[in-house]
């Protein structure tokens, strides 16, 4: 889609006497894709959240009290990463990159419209059909054949409708900002869902062709990849860290936005901001060579073979280390910011800066994960730094709603009821992550939910985190009940009810179909500051 | 400037594989395959940065006016399509037709097929002129002349199949009644919507599409229910193609009584005594006959009735007919047809044509009862 | 005559005088007003009356339309009074159609029922419709094989022959498309319909010929599809039965017919039958129509020279003279001359011949050999055979002797 093409909004006229239903089928406004992702993304996380709980129920005795049989207690655990993340965390993030991104660079459509409402449309599709199959027993290691065969051609169906959003955001980022605005200009949302998007589809093709593999073979021969067992050996990293932090790259750049503006500074360091981001996507060569790069730490010997011990390293620093290096550089950043900030207090900020924690938290516990001589591989370690991560992005993603939602609906979530939220989501997450890293330890086995033992307290820790886990679904479900609340019948947000920098506060609430009525030329970073000072918007 | 901001990521990530891939085959001494991953990774990524830096990253510059305006910032979104979601469910039914049937996969393939196609279709008329109505019609005239058979014949596929799958799965009886049913609610709506001229299309749409929704549904429902019993059964056996005149029963026997044909009149009744006597009762001829005349390649239908106290089938013989297979080979095969078993009191028909004279067969042309000693009927074919 | 008035008006009168003469014909074959049995006779009954009613209404009603016309007719005088319903008129008028209607249909159900009848059956014949003639068989069981001498059917076509003052019953049906039986002076018409079988009533009082025609458009030659019943004295009829019984008699060895029915075998057997006729070894010859004909049947020649007519009783086998001789015979004379049958100074040469050269050139019968996908590669009639003129010699020989 080059800048020469005329496009009309053929049918825009008719829109209005449409049956609502309708208007949703057939959209190609941003902004309607980007509250689809979310809507559905929302549902999707009450329902992921309600097959952990279960799991972890399952979990507190491991010997005697049975909820679901073996086989499909881990079907249940598939079930619930597959929901968390690519039926929560990745809509919820995708939804809000496609509704903003736009809005951010002052176009007044997303490239390729049709391109990501197709992609939402397919993301759904696949997303009901791969839930239909592990519930007729074809998840991971299912034993319905015919069901994992379904499991299998609908994740590439899902994943393809990811990847098509991705692609449109992508080109949007490059392609469709307003006169004046270099990329090292734009709003770091958008720059971080550009990055976010680049890596994603850098590395979802990789999901859907080892898909493909793994169907022929199950369909067909069951020679080369394990058939239904296999499934999770091959895809799993596309439902653990560190492709996990891919997922969170976007909103990586809600806390770079957001902070700036609710501490009404402005952010220290803007290029760094901009590696550090670029620096996380590099987490996708960890994801595509799935955990295999591990170090070998052997203890003493580490002085005696040098020359082994770089070439450990180097990979291992490479692929795991330079993500949480960026990680830590939002993180520092942020803190620079604040430290300078008059902060206000609203709600996202609660969010921003405590879902970056626990993304954070995720990160460096993954990172001693891959370190072979903390002997951590194969236990329920990786599921706390996963908790971590998919937790802390949610809190993001929530941050992010209560920031853009007032753009998007045109009213706003008060900041009372939502802090609390925040917080409480904080405490869910943290009870929810460490106790698996404690039981990580003390070698509770990761993938099985019955029939495991080892010393500890392991009662307490699994406890634990059912309890974090219920009081994460109570969060979210309040969550969504005070947005669905807000956004319907909440207090009138106005246009620009954080007082922005950025363009996307410099139309409506929310905005007219083709965002902006006039092309707005930028000149700086902070284009709407540019125009406040200049007197033209008041 | 050939290094752009997003150039300078897309070449960073793609020297980044390069490095990893250089570190993992010098790491893992020479494996090869992950280090083919990251190069190719690689190649991806310098390929995208080539993009951007060609492109320049899209930049419009804000002193360059003249490109403000074709800048893809400053172009309206694209109205509301149907394709888009269509396409999404196509690719699901593909999906679903891929594990189940090879008849769904096709008609996922073609579903796919058509919505791109649509897709495409609409995106370029969209761009055919500046003005929409010119875009609509410019539109319709290529695409109606495909659409609207297909659309038909879709409809009518529907409406034919959802129609076939009920009765199929309905009894006869209940079929017959709610057949009539259907026939007077369509009469009905029929009436009312040509009494009420002025009745709103939006309305009578609606209740069409209602009904046939509420058709199609019930065909789905009724063809994943399977057939009624007794189709099911008699498929089973293969009696749509052969049917036996033997002595024993059949799943064909069943219920099979009242089953006459109404198109018909009878030639002749054929009547199986409670004491085993067998007689005939032609048309046009007075009394009981024990000898009854057929017209020579005429269909005829003969009625049995079975008076006596057991199940019985009358089976009318009419001679042989020999195949030349060829090298001299022969297969002789008895020309019979025959009612099902018939319960006390009931009565079939059997149609049939007898195409030689019985003067032409060395054994006569008889109707009897398998299974009752001298229950015979001569037959005359002139 | 320059007035185009007068013109179309003595065109139009010409037109109907010539009708009315065409009422008048005496002898007509297929008078319907010239009963000769009781089935006739009833329904002659009923006409009569009716048609005197009918007649009767038809000239008042006529005569008053024209007085009408005549009396009001425009003459520039002012448009009457215009008024609307008159109870009174009204309820006569009505009245009296529904009085003479109601006169006339008690007659007639009771005639409708009185035809139906079939308890009183003497002898039973299928009748059997194609296209384009009619098949009959006196099928050999009931009161056909006891009292009447039929120890086998006989298959016949074209004449059907029947008893004197034998209450007869036709079971009439089609092996195609739909047909109807009438001979006018015997009975009304019957469909014969394919898979039906309906009953018809046949009964002559008086020995003779007696025509007929299908009345069911059946196709191309619906025309050519024609019938004769000859009544018979019960002597002449036993005569014909027994005739029509006797075995085969093979020709002559070294005759022309013996040629004939070589070439009989050759070419006719596949259709036709020839009771008794035998191959070389001795081996009864059964034709096969229902592999070539869409009806599954075609006339069976046994005792061809025994019958007037041929193809579907279209063309006389008899000469001009001859048939005259027969058809004009007295009811006492009349068993014999029929009995004759065809000889081969009376044989109409010319018509069989032609029907032998290109039989559908004489009688259309769709029997185009391109054309026969539709029908699986059967004929609906007879084709042309290609014979040559020694064959048809040959031919004719033979069947002369099929008596």
């Amino acid at each position: 889609m080059t800048s020469t093409e005329t496009h009309h909004a053929a049918g825009a006229a008719s829109s209005t006497d449409a049956p609502a239903i309708a208007t949703w089928l057939t959209t190609a406004d941003h902004k309607q894709v980007g509250r689809l992702f979310i809507g559905t993304g929302l549902v999707g996380l009450l329902g992921g959240l309600v097959l952990a709980v279960l799991v972890a129920f399952e979990r507190i005795d491991a010997e005697g009290f049975q909820l679901l049989d073996s086989g499909s207690a881990t079907q249940v655990l598939s079930a619930a990463r597959l929901l968390l993340t690519f039926g929560a965390v990745a809509p919820l993030v995708m939804g809000l990159a496609v509704a903003i991104v736009p809005l951010q660079l002052g176009s007044r459509s997303i490239a390729f419209p049709r391109v990501a409402a197709s992609g939402f449309w397919m993301w759904l599709t696949g997303l009901v059909l791969s839930v239909a199959a592990i519930i007729g027993n074809g998840g991971p290691s299912g034993g319905e054949s015919e069901m994992v065969d379904l499991y299998l051609a609908a994740s590439v169906v899902m994943v393809l409708g990811l990847a098509l959003a991705a692609l449109s955001i992508a080109v949007t980022g490059l392609t469709s900002r307003a006169p004046g605005m270099g990329l090292l200009r734009a709003p770091f949302f958008s720059w971080s869902s550009f990055v976010g998007s680049i890596a994603l589809l850098m590395s979802l093709p990789v999901f859907i062709g080892t898909s493909v593999y793994l169907y022929v073979d199950h369909r067909y021969a069951r020679a080369a990849f394990g058939g239904n067992f296999g499934v999770n050996n091959w895809v799993g990293w596309a439902i653990s860290q560190p492709f996990t932090y891919v997922l969170a790259i976007p909103v990586l750049g809600f806390v770079l936005d957001a902070i700036p503006v609710l501490g009404r500074t402005r952010l220290a360091q803007r290029p760094a901001a901009n590696v550090a981001v670029g620096l996380v996507s590099v987490a996708i060569l960890a994801s595509l060579t799935h955990r295999a790069v591990t170090l070998p730490w052997e203890g003493d010997g580490f002085f005696s073979g040098l020359g082994t011990k770089i070439a450990d390293l180097l990979p291992f620093g490479l692929v795991n280390v330079i993500p949480l290096l960026g990680l830590l550089g939002v993180l520092g950043l942020t803190m620079l910011t604040l430290k300078s900030a008059k902060p206000m207090l609203a709600a996202p900020l609660p969010f921003a800066v405590l879902g970056l924690l626990m993304i954070l938290l995720g990160a460096a516990s993954h990172l001693l994960y891959t370190v072979e001589d903390a002997a951590l591989g194969g236990t329920i370690f990786e599921a706390g730094s996963y908790v971590a991560v998919t937790f802390g992005t949610v809190l993001l993603a929530f941050g992010g709603l209560t920031y853009w939602g007032p753009k998007l609906w045109g009213r706003r979530i008060p900041d009372k009821a939502a802090l609390p939220l925040a917080l409480l989501g904080f405490v869910a997450a943290a009870l929810g992550s460490l106790p698996y890293m404690i039981a990580g330890f003390a070698d509770q086995p990761a993938g099985v939910v019955d029939g495991f033992a080892y010393s500890g307290p392991q009662e307490l820790w699994n406890v634990v985190t059912t309890g974090a886990f219920a009081l994460m679904l109570l969060v979210s479900l309040a969550f969504i009940g005070l947005a669905v609340r807000s956004f319907t019948a909440g207090e009138a947000a106005g246009d620009d009810p954080w007082d922005g920098t950025t363009l996307e506060w410099a139309t409506s609430s929310p905005p007219p179909a083709d965002n902006f009525s006039d092309l707005i030329v930028v000149g700086s970073e902070y284009p709407l500051a540019d125009i406040k000072n200049s007197g033209k918007v008041g | 400037m050939m290094i752009t901001t997003s150039s300078k990521l897309l070449y960073g990530l793609g020297a980044g594989s390069l490095a990893a891939g250089f570190v993992w085959f010098v790491a893992n001494e020479g494996q090869q395959l992950g280090s083919v991953m990251f190069a190719f990774l690689a190649v991806a990524f310098i390929f995208l940065g080539a993009i951007a830096s060609y492109t320049r990253d899209g930049h419009v510059l804000s002193t360059d006016t003249a490109a403000h305006a074709s800048s893809a910032a400053s172009q309206k979104s694209v109205g509301r399509s149907l394709w888009p979601f269509g396409t999404a469910v196509s690719a699901g039914v593909t999906v679903v037709g891929l594990i189940s049937s090879p008849g769904i996969f096709k008609v996922g393939v073609a579903l796919l097929i058509a919505m791109l196609g649509e897709w495409m279709i609409s995106n370029w008329a969209e761009r055919a002129s500046s003005s929409n109505e010119y875009n609509t019609k410019v539109r319709d005239y290529l695409v109606h002349p495909l659409e609207l058979p297909v659309a038909g014949a879709l409809l009518l596929a529907v409406i034919v199949l959802s129609f076939s799958r009920v009765f199929l799965a309905l009894s006869k009886s209940v079929g017959a009644i709610v057949f009539a049913g259907m026939g007077a609610l369509i009469l009905f709506f029929g009436a009312l919507i040509a009494v009420k001229r002025q009745a709103n299309r939006r309305v009578v749409g609606a209740i069409l599409g209602v009904l046939l929704l509420a058709l199609a549904g019930t065909g789905v429902a009724t063809a994943l229910d399977g057939e009624r019993e007794q189709l099911t059964e008699a498929a089973e056996e293969d009696h749509f193609a052969h049917r036996g005149c033997t002595e024993e029963k059949e799943y064909s026997d069943k219920k099979a009584s009242r089953a006459v044909s109404m198109k018909s009149s009878i030639l002749a009744n054929v009547i199986l005594t409670e004491d085993g006597q067998l007689y005939a009762e032609a048309t046009g001829y007075p009394g009981q006959q024990s000898a009854i005349t057929i017209q020579r390649s005429n269909p005829s239908t003969i009625l049995f009735v079975n008076e006596s106290s057991e199940a019985r089938r009358m089976v009318l013989s009419y001679g042989k007919v020999v195949e030349d297979l060829g090298d001299g080979v022969e297969r002789e095969s008895a020309l019979e047809a025959c009612t099902s078993k018939v319960e006390k009191g009931g009565q079939q028909a059997v149609t049939v044509v007898v195409p030689k004279p019985s003067s032409a067969s060395d054994e006569p042309f008889t109707i009897t009862v398998p299974g009752v000693e001298g229950a015979k009927i001569d037959v005359f074919v002139p | 005559m320059k007035n185009p008035r007068r013109r179309f008006l003595s065109l139009a009168g010409a037109a109907a005088g010539l009708v009315a003469v065409a009422g008048c014909a005496k002898d007509a074959p297929q008078d319907t007003w010239q009963p000769a049995g009781p089935n006739a006779e009833m329904i002659d009954n009923l006409q009569r009356p009716v048609f005197l009613v009918a007649g009767i209404v038809g000239v008042i009603v006529f005569a008053a339309v024209a007085w009408v016309v005549f009396r009001y007719r425009d003459r520039g005088q002012a448009i009457p009074e215009q008024t609307h319903g008159k109870p009174a008129v009204e309820i006569t008028l009505t009245v009296i159609p529904v009085l003479i209607l109601i006169g006339v249909a008690i007659p007639t159900a009771s005639t409708i029922f009185d035809l139906a009848k079939t308890d009183d059956t003497q002898m039973v014949i299928n009748v059997t419709g194609q296209q384009w003639w009619w098949e009959y068989d006196y099928p050999a069981i009931g009161d056909n094989a006891a009292k009447y001498g039929l120890s086998q059917p006989i298959v016949t076509s074209g004449q059907l022959v029947i008893p004197e003052n034998t209450k007869v019953l036709l079971r009439v049906t089609s092996r195609d498309v739909i047909h109807s039986y009438w001979i006018p002076k015997l009975n009304g018409k019957k469909d014969g319909v394919p898979g039906r079988v309906h009953l018809l009533r046949l009964e002559g009082s008086k020995p003779g010929i007696y025509a007929g025609q299908c009345t069911e458009f059946c196709g191309l030659s619906h025309s050519y599809m024609r019938m004769e019943t000859i009544v018979l004295k019960r002597a002449d009829f036993d005569a014909w039965v027994a005739n029509q019984l006797a075995p085969y008699e093979a020709p002559a060895e070294g005759t022309l017919a013996k040629e004939g029915e070589a070439l009989y075998i050759q070419q006719c057997s596949r259709c036709h039958q020839v009771n008794g006729l035998a191959d070389a070894e001795g081996n009864l010859i059964v034709s096969a129509p229902e592999q070539y004909v869409v009806s599954g049947a075609a006339p069976n020649l046994t005792n061809l020279m025994t019958r007037n007519t041929f193809a579907g009783a279209s063309w006389d086998l008899l000469t001009q003279e001859c048939r005259d001789v027969v058809w004009k015979a007295s009811a006492d004379e009349f068993g014999a001359k029929y009995l004759a049958g065809v000889s081969a100074d009376c044989l109409n040469q010319k018509d069989l011949r032609e029907w032998l050269r290109n039989a559908p050139e004489k009688k259309p019968m769709y029997v185009d050999p391109t054309k026969l996908q539709e029908t699986g590669g059967k004929y609906r009639g007879m084709p042309a055979l290609g014979l040559t003129e020694d064959q048809i010699d040959a031919l004719v020989a033979y069947l002369l002797e099929r008596k």
